[in-house]
Parts: C-alpha cells; sequence; structure tokens
C-alpha cells in the first residue's frame, strides 16, 4: 500500500488561510489522524487529499504518484485518485440499496455484474452487514450506515482510505464500539488512512500518530504518547488531555542550563527550577493565538492533574525532595469512579485542577498540600520573534 | 461493460493480493474534462436570462418615452407620463387598487389566521379534514369561481335575483356582484386558501417549547396564545401580508369580472382597458402606467425587504415539537366548524355546482327536467375552438414547465454549489418576475419581442407565449429546484467523485435520480401556473395560438354561458388533475 506525502500544502479562501503550508507523511499501512478544533484547517487538508478542494499552493503525493503539484500545473480530479472515503454524513445514496451503493465504486470501474457481486458480498462479510445488500439504504441504522460508507470505501481496493469524522454521528456507545471496530478493519485490509477527528480521545486510541492542527497550522506530530506527554506547544497542552497552564507573569530567570521562577502559593512564595529540557519556546504568534487574544504572559507552567499529588496537611507525600510543595484550599471534589477530581486554590489567581486516587479524602475548604515533580513540568516561553 | 483495460497495473497490484478485499487495484478509466472553464457556462445561462427577463423589462422602460406601438417605436416623448402625474387621473386608480388590495387583505387574513390558528392549535373538530380542504380554492382559477358566482349574482339575469323575484316576488336584483361588493367578495375567497397554505406551516411547526417556557411561568393556554404565539409569528405573517397585498395590487381576473361591469378600474383592468377598449389602442398611456405600478411595487417590496429582512424570528426548529391543542368550547368549536363550512360552499362547492348544472343547459336561467341537454358537451366538442385552446394550453404549459425545471435546476445549483458571484445574478434575474404583474409582463413581453427584426421577430408566435410562460413560471419553479437542490447533501455528490463517478456520471447516477421529485414538483407549480395563467396569452395570442383560458373570456363576453360552462369545466378537470399530482408529490415527499 503506497504512503502519502504533503509537502507545504496551503489552502486560502479569499483573505482566510484555513491551512498554512501542512508538511506531513503517512508512512504505508499507518494510520494518521488529523485532530484539532473546527475551523483548525484539518476537514480542509483531508478534502484537498481527496480533490475536493483545489489547493493554493503546494503538493500532494500518494504513493508513486504526484496527484496535485501547483508548481508542475498538476491536479488530478477526484475521480482519478483512486482513493475511499467515508464521509461525516456517511453521503450513502438514499436512491440505491446497500449493494447498489457499495458496487457504485466497481460500476465506475466497469467491473462487470458478476465481479461487482462477488465484491460486494466479500466486503460486506468484511464489516458484518452479511446478507443486507438488497435492503434499501434508507432503511438502515446508524451504524449499518457506517458500515455501508466504510465497505463502499474500500470494496475497489482503494490507495488510501480518507476518514472524515466518521464516527461523530452515532451516539456515544456505539462510537466506541465502532472505534476498535474500525481500526481492527483498517489493520486487517492493510491501508494508509487519513483520519480526521475533533475528539482527542478518539484520536489518542485509534492512531499510529496524530497531527494536531490550530489555526490552519500543523503544532505538533507524534504518537500519542509523545503529543501527551510531551506536548510541544502551549495550545497542543491545552487541547489534548486535561491540563493546568499558570501564568507566571514575571520575575523568570532564564539561564542556560534552565529557568528559576517563584509561584505564589497559600503557604508563601516556592522557588520552582525547570531544567532546559523541560522549556519549550514558541513564536509569540502561535502563544497569543492559544491565549485567545490575551497579552502572552513571560511564561506558562503547564502540569497534568493526574501528575499533582494531593496531601491533608503539611505535605504532601512528595516523591522526590526536589518536588515542588505548593499549599492551597480545596474550592470543590467531583467523584468519578475510580478516581477523585479536586479544584485547589493556590493563589487569587490561580486554581489547580488535581487527579487523585480515591484512597485520599479530602472535602471542600479543607487546607492541602500539593506537590510536583519537576520533570513532570512543562514550561512554554514565547520566543522574542 | 467488463472492460479489461480498465482494470489497469498499478504499483499497487502486487501488494494487493492476499487482501482481504478486491481482486486488484482497480483505476478509473480517465475520461477528458471538457476545456470550458465553468464560468463561461454560468455566463451563458446569465445571458439567456437576460434575454427572457431583463430586456423585456428594458424594452418597456424605454418604450415607455415613446410615442410609438409595439413593433415600432417612433419619436421621443414624455406625453405618456403626463396623461397621469400631469392630470387627477392617476389618483382614483391608484386608490381603488389600494382600497381593492388592502380589504381584500383584511378579510382573508381574518379568517386564514383563524383557520390556520384552529386546524393546527386547537380541537376544533375534522381539524385534518379542514386543513386538507381549505387549500383547494387556491388551486382553482379565479376565473373559473368567476363565472360560476357571476352567473348567480350578476343584477341582469343571475340565478339568484331570477329566483328571488320568481318565488319571493322581489321587485329588483336582490345580489349585485358587479363593482366592489363582487370585487372584494370573491378576491377574498381565493386569498384566505392561500394564506391558510402560507400561515398553517408555521402554526404547526412552532417550536413547542417557547409556548412551554410560558406555560410553566404561569400562563395558562389563551394568553399563551396572545403573548406568545401570535407576536412570534408577528414577522412572518406580515411578511405574507405585504406580499398579498402587493399581489392584491396586481390581480386581473377578478378586477376585469367583477370590477368592469361596475366601473371599478385599478391598475391591471385599466391598463388592459387602454390596450383593449380603446381604438386605436393608447399604448403609450398603458406603458407609461405599467411602469407605474412597477415603481410602486418595487417601492412595496423594498418596505418589507427594509422591515423584515433583519429580524426573522427563528422559531422554525422542527424538533422537540408536540401539539398543544387548545380546548375550545364547545360553541366556538362548532361556529368556526360553520365558518369553515360557509367559506368552502362559498368557494367552490355553489360556484363550481353552479357551472356544472349549468353545462347541461342550453339556455342560461332556463332551468328544468324538459330542458337538460348534452348540447354544450356536444358543442365544445364538435367546435374545434375550446379543443385547440386545450391542446395550445397543454403544449404551450408542458414546453415551459420543462424549460423552467432546467433553467431554475441549473440557476440552483450554480446558486447553492458555487461561491461565483455569478450564481447571485442568476437567482436575482429568476426572481425578478415575482411581483412583475401578468398586464405588465404580458405588455413587455408585447413590446421586447414585436421590435427586433426578423428571423427574432416573435410577434404572434406560440413561442412568445411560451417565454411569457417560462418569465411568468421562473421565480416559483426556480425556488423549487433551488431547495431541491439545497436538500441533497452535498457529500452525496462527492462521494461519487472520490470513488471513480466523473462529473457526467456523478450527475447521471447521482444528482439526476436524486433531483426527481423536486423536478416534478416544480413541473408541476408551473404547468398550474401557466394553464391558470390569462393575462400573458390574452396580451400575446392570435386566434391559432389562443390558450383555454383566452377561449373562456370569449364565449364569456359573447355570453355563450352553456359553452362556456362546459369549457370551464375542461379547465377544471386540467387543474385537478394537477390539483391530484401535486398531492402525490408531496405525499412522498414526507
Amino acid at each position: 500500500m503506497p504512503d502519502i506525502a504533503l509537502d507545504n500544502l496551503s489552502k486560502s479562501f479569499g483573505t482566510l488561510v484555513a491551512v498554512d503550508g501542512a508538511t506531513l507523511t503517512a508512512a504505508d499501512g499507518e494510520l494518521l489522524t488529523l485532530l484539532g478544533p473546527s475551523g483548525c484547517g484539518k476537514t480542509t487538508t483531508l478534502r484537498m487529499i481527496a480533490g475536493l478542494e483545489e489547493p493554493s499552493g503546494g503538493s500532494i503525493r500518494i504513493g508513486e504518484r504526484t496527484v496535485y503539484d501547483r508548481a508542475r500545473g498538476i491536479d488530478v480530479p477526484a475521480e482519478m485518485r483512486h482513493l475511499g472515503m467515508v464521509f461525516q454524513s456517511y453521503a450513502i445514496w438514499p436512491h440505491m440499496t446497500v449493494a447498489e451503493n457499495i458496487a457504485y465504486p466497481l460500476r465506475m470501474r466497469r467491473v462487470g455484474r458478476a465481479g461487482r457481486r462477488e465484491l460486494v458480498d466479500k466486503v460486506l462479510d468484511l464489516v458484518g452487514l452479511t446478507g443486507l445488500g438488497d435492503k434499501p439504504s434508507t432503511l438502515l441504522s446508524g451504524g449499518q450506515q457506517q458500515r455501508v460508507a466504510l465497505a463502499r470505501a474500500l470494496v475497489f481496493e482503494p490507495a488510501l482510505l480518507l476518514l472524515d469524522e466518521p464516527l461523530s454521528n452515532l451516539d456515544a456507545k456505539l462510537r466506541e464500539q465502532m472505534r476498535f471496530e474500525l481500526r481492527i478493519m483498517q489493520q486487517r485490509v492493510g491501508l494508509t488512512a487519513v483520519y480526521v477527528t475533533h475528539d482527542q480521545e478518539e484520536a489518542l486510541t485509534l492512531s499510529d500518530r496524530l497531527v494536531v492542527m490550530n489555526h490552519g497550522e500543523i503544532e505538533q506530530i507524534g504518537t500519542p504518547i509523545e503529543v501527551y506527554e510531551h506536548p510541544a506547544t502551549r495550545f497542543v497542552a491545552q487541547f489534548i488531555g486535561k491540563g493546568n497552564m499558570i501564568d507566571v507573569a514575571s520575575g523568570v530567570d532564564w539561564q542556560p542550563s534552565g529557568a528559576r521562577l517563584t509561584l505564589l502559593s497559600a503557604g508563601g512564595t516556592t522557588e520552582v527550577h525547570i531544567p532546559s529540557s523541560s522549556i519549550r519556546t514558541e513564536p509569540a504568534r502561535k502563544a497569543t493565538a492559544a491565549t485567545n487574544g490575551k497579552p502572552t504572559p513571560a511564561a506558562s507552567l503547564f502540569v497534568r492533574p493526574e501528575k499533582v499529588e494531593i496531601g491533608n496537611g503539611t505535605r504532601a507525600g512528595a516523591k522526590s525532595a526536589q518536588a515542588v510543595q505548593l499549599a492551597g484550599r480545596v474550592l470543590g471534589r467531583a467523584y468519578v469512579g475510580n478516581r477523585a477530581e479536586y479544584l485547589v486554590m493556590i493563589n487569587d489567581a490561580t486554581s489547580l485542577k488535581v487527579e487523585a486516587s480515591t484512597d485520599v479524602t479530602v472535602g471542600a475548604g479543607s487546607d492541602v498540600m500539593l506537590s510536583i515533580a519537576p520533570e513532570d513540568m512543562v514550561l512554554y516561553r514565547p520566543s522574542p520573534q | 461493460m467488463n472492460a479489461p483495460t480498465a482494470i489497469a497495473a498499478t504499483p499497487g497490484t502486487q501488494a494487493g493480493a492476499g487482501r482481504a478485499v478486491g481482486v486488484g487495484v482497480l483505476r478509473a478509466p480517465w475520461v477528458g474534462r471538457l476545456g470550458i472553464p465553468p464560468v463561461v457556462f454560468y455566463a451563458l445561462l446569465a445571458a439567456l436570462l437576460v434575454v427572457l427577463v431583463l430586456y423585456p423589462f428594458a424594452v418597456l422602460l424605454t418604450s415607455s418615452f415613446f410615442t410609438g406601438q409595439p413593433g415600432r417605436l417612433g419619436s421621443f416623448t414624455l406625453a405618456n407620463y403626463a396623461v397621469w402625474l400631469g392630470s387627477w387621473d392617476l389618483l382614483p386608480i391608484m386608490l381603488n387598487s389600494m382600497i381593492f388590495s388592502a380589504s381584500r387583505l383584511v378579510i382573508a387574513l381574518f379568517f386564514a389566521l383563524l383557520f390556520a390558528w384552529a386546524v393546527a392549535r386547537t380541537n376544533v373538530p375534522f381539524a385534518g379534514l379542514m386543513g386538507w380542504m381549505i387549500p383547494i380554492p387556491f388551486f382553482i382559477p379565479d376565473l373559473l369561481t368567476g363565472f360560476g358566482w357571476l352567473m348567480l349574482g350578476n343584477p341582469q339575469n343571475g340565478i339568484i335575483n331570477q329566483m328571488a323575484q320568481q318565488f319571493f316576488g322581489a321587485q329588483g336584483p336582490i345580489i349585485n356582484l358587479y363593482g366592489w361588493g363582487g370585487l372584494i367578495f370573491h378576491a377574498s375567497l381565493n386569498t384566505i386558501s392561500f394564506m391558510f397554505l402560507m400561515l398553517v406551516g408555521f402554526f404547526k411547526q412552532m417550536d413547542a417549547s417557547y409556548e412551554e417556557a410560558a406555560t410553566t411561568l404561569g400562563a395558562n393556554k389563551l394568553r399563551v396564545m396572545i403573548t406568545i404565539t401570535f407576536p412570534m409569528l408577528a414577522p412572518a405573517i406580515l411578511s405574507i401580508s405585504l406580499l398579498v397585498f402587493i399581489h392584491g395590487l396586481e390581480s386581473f381576473e377578478n378586477p376585469l369580472l367583477f370590477g368592469n361591469p361596475g366601473g371599478v378600474y385599478v391598475f391591471a383592468n385599466e391598463i388592459y382597458r387602454m390596450l383593449s377598449y380603446r381604438h386605436p389602442p393608447e399604448y403609450g398611456a398603458a406603458t407609461a402606467l405599467s411602469v407605474i405600478l412597477i415603481v410602486v411595487t418595487f417601492a412595496l417590496l423594498v418596505v418589507q425587504w427594509r422591515k423584515l429582512g433583519g429580524r426573522r424570528f427563528t422559531v422554525i426548529t422542527g424538533k422537540g415539537y408536540r401539539p398543544t391543542r387548545l380546548r375550545l368550547p364547545g360553541a366556538l368549536r362548532w361556529g368556526i366548524f360553520a365558518l369553515f363550512v360557509i367559506y368552502f360552499l362559498l368557494a367552490v362547492v355553489i360556484p363550481i355546482g353552479q357551472i356544472v348544472f349549468n353545462s347541461f343547459f342550453e339556455i342560461f336561467g332556463l332551468y328544468g327536467w324538459q330542458y337538460v341537454t348534452l348540447k354544450n358537451w356536444a358543442n365544445v366538442i364538435n367546435n374545434s375552438r375550446a379543443l385547440n385552446g386545450l391542446k395550445n394550453t397543454i403544449i404551450y404549459a408542458t414546453l415551459a414547465a420543462s424549460a423552467v425545471v432546467v433553467i431554475g435546476g441549473l440557476v440552483g445549483y450554480i446558486r447553492v454549489r458555487t461561491r461565483h458571484w455569478l450564481g447571485y445574478a442568476l437567482e436575482l434575474m429568476a426572481w425578478a418576475p415575482w411581483t412583475l404583474p401578468g398586464v405588465v409582463m404580458g405588455l413587455a413581453l408585447l413590446w421586447a419581442w414585436a421590435l427586433p427584426p426578423q428571423p427574432f421577430n416573435l410577434y404572434g408566435t406560440a413561442l412568445v407565449i411560451i417565454i411569457g410562460f417560462i418569465v411568468k413560471g421562473l421565480p416559483l419553479g426556480a425556488a423549487t429546484m433551488q431547495s431541491a437542490v439545497h436538500q441533497i447533501s452535498m457529500e452525496l455528490e462527492e462521494s461519487s467523485r472520490v470513488h471513480g463517478g466523473s462529473w457526467l456520471r456523478t450527475v447521471r447516477h447521482i444528482l439526476a435520480p436524486l433531483l426527481r421529485r423536486g423536478a416534478l414538483a416544480a413541473f408541476v407549480i408551473v404547468f398550474a401556473i401557466a394553464s391558470r395563467d390569462l393575462t400573458i396569452p390574452l396580451l400575446l395570442y392570435r386566434d391559432d395560438t389562443e390558450t383555454l383560458t383566452v377561449t373562456l373570456l370569449h364565449y364569456y363576453e359573447t355570453g355563450d354561458m352553456g359553452t362556456l360552462a362546459a369549457t370551464s369545466l375542461i379547465q377544471l378537470a386540467l387543474v385537478m388533475m394537477l390539483l391530484g399530482l401535486d398531492r402525490i408529490t408531496r405525499e412522498k415527499e414526507d
């Protein structure tokens, strides 16, 4: 199966830049997810790969074949790109039966009647809809429609499988089930797939690698673990999973070995040292975008709620001696089954989300001590342009 | 069918072996794309609409400043406008038009609101039946019910007056439908039906949660109706009212039938009077009056946009609706139902019954078993005039409706699917004839197509009538096609493209089958508009291009009531057929 490479792919609608120089590759058989909030350019990118949207610049290569290259004047029309695509609405044609829907790509490729039937039956087995071929497509449930859309996209062995938020129209239970089925089928068929979603949980569980996009730009490309554990930018940190972003207005001492800063908590000021390996510098423009236009702080300290330990009284059970200790007061506690979530106020301007096992029992209003290991913190620094 | 060359080898073929699906990588056959950029195509369509719609407008405007008559412009003059603006002659026409339009609106609005509210929101008896039957009068042409009522209520020999004199010894006519009374009475009947049709959907689809919110806050159901339901529907009601008012200024059949004999002249029948009852016809003055009418209607339209453009209440969400029906006291329930029965009798049963009845008697008013005859029917069938009219009507309406479906489909597709500015221009042009009065449209087409040299001079041809029907049907036809395109998710087409369907095959296999229903609906609408239209053929016909409506008017004017009745029923049969077709397409859509 072919791989895919986008090089500096761009798209603007008038003055609005929808996709700004996207460069990425997906290896043979890989499932690559484009993830981001609505309007980040992920769907536009997918549609450009499909040939449904004409890029403003850059190139697209699928396997050996360049399907789009602005500079060389190549633009293979959608129907010539030989791709399978599952649309958000499934786009099951209501005037055709299930089998007619699935056979459509084969008909377009002049496959004979017998060949069509054989392939359709095969793919119906694959997606678990054996024997439903003659059913009118309007009588299908949401999950069945989804499977038909997938079958139609697979039946002709496309070069690439494109999926545009295929699960977003299903209810929560079915979505989770289909997520795994989709992954298993993609691996069994061995197709390279590009998957678009705004659901980060879906992206984390489904992808080989994911591409996080925001405002038309790629923020980070990496495996789910890389993106979750080492978010490259403030945006990625906040978009993927839960997180605490503590803005540090001033007083950061930048040194080659790392940064020193002080945090104000109920227990007074606490000195924090962040090693340079945990400091990410990002263009100020991006940092501004991530703060929704508010003035960019000198630096922002990021920590995930599950990395914060919470303890009664004066000291939390710190893992290491260098752990940062912050005193605070519990504003609220929420029980979420296997663990509990806390909101802890450490100073007038700052509250931290904390996740802990349900063994720890501190109620709202009680004074607590929080402990964070330095290696669990990331410091984001806007570059001076 | 099975072209082996299409399954060509590509780099993926080897890798394809042993896959769960497929026999190899299949490639779409290369279909050459047409080298013409789509903009050229849009421009051609725009040019067609310019010729169909804008050109007659322009010629009408120009010729209003000239002394000539269709076919010959003559010399420049301002005298045409001086006739109207330099005298008091315009004032009574303006006043009559406003009074007619306003009183028709007020009466129709009251009954339409009552019926729509009762059917959608109360426990009125037989609500379903009422909802089904009240729209029927709208589909029956004013011309037919007008004939029926004039047979009954004209002051000289109307059946009601004859009977009153015969059985009750009345001295003079007890009822006179000539003039204001008959005009407003008869025009209101059809308008009630139209306004009901427009309003009932709003009442039915209004999101119940707004009303439920008021209920939870302590308002009883009647107060909810008064404080929430009607105020929230106010923009829709106002918008529809303005539309009905504007259409009132343009209506022709009622002023012609009821106004002329009573000396009531509004814009439309005044324009027609100048053209047909004056010798020689006063083309200049009629044309200037037409332009004045366009200006008046356009000004009202601007008011409608201004007032309603920005603030449309979004009450129609269609979800979460549970009918909260008001329980009316028995007297009120049955009172409303009785009103409906009276309305339906007046609007349909009595006038149509009179026509049916009369079609079996040779001499008007001489009713008795010994006079029953099929002579009128034989007359219609043996006399080629009515059949020729029917044939022409069907041919012209079919051709015009087909053309509108194609043009409207293209306009709708370009407008919905592309972001090109020509899409807006096309939509605007297709919509422009919406408020152009029929008489004005006829006159404009007469000027426009009598002017060019041969072979473009279409004066007196069937084509000019067909063009007139196209222009008249275009606004509704194009809107219907546009909404049909709108209902087809773009992804249905894109899915075809991605999975190997070329543009042409996507149109053939996906778009055309999915548009079929919308196209049928548009066809029916335009056919109905064209087949019942009187004004356009009346100004443009010649003997061999006479339509059924013109034939009907001819029989009425010559007083041949028997043949008129039988011919009217042919027209009615045509209308009923369409009504049935419309119901079928609608039910399928649901």
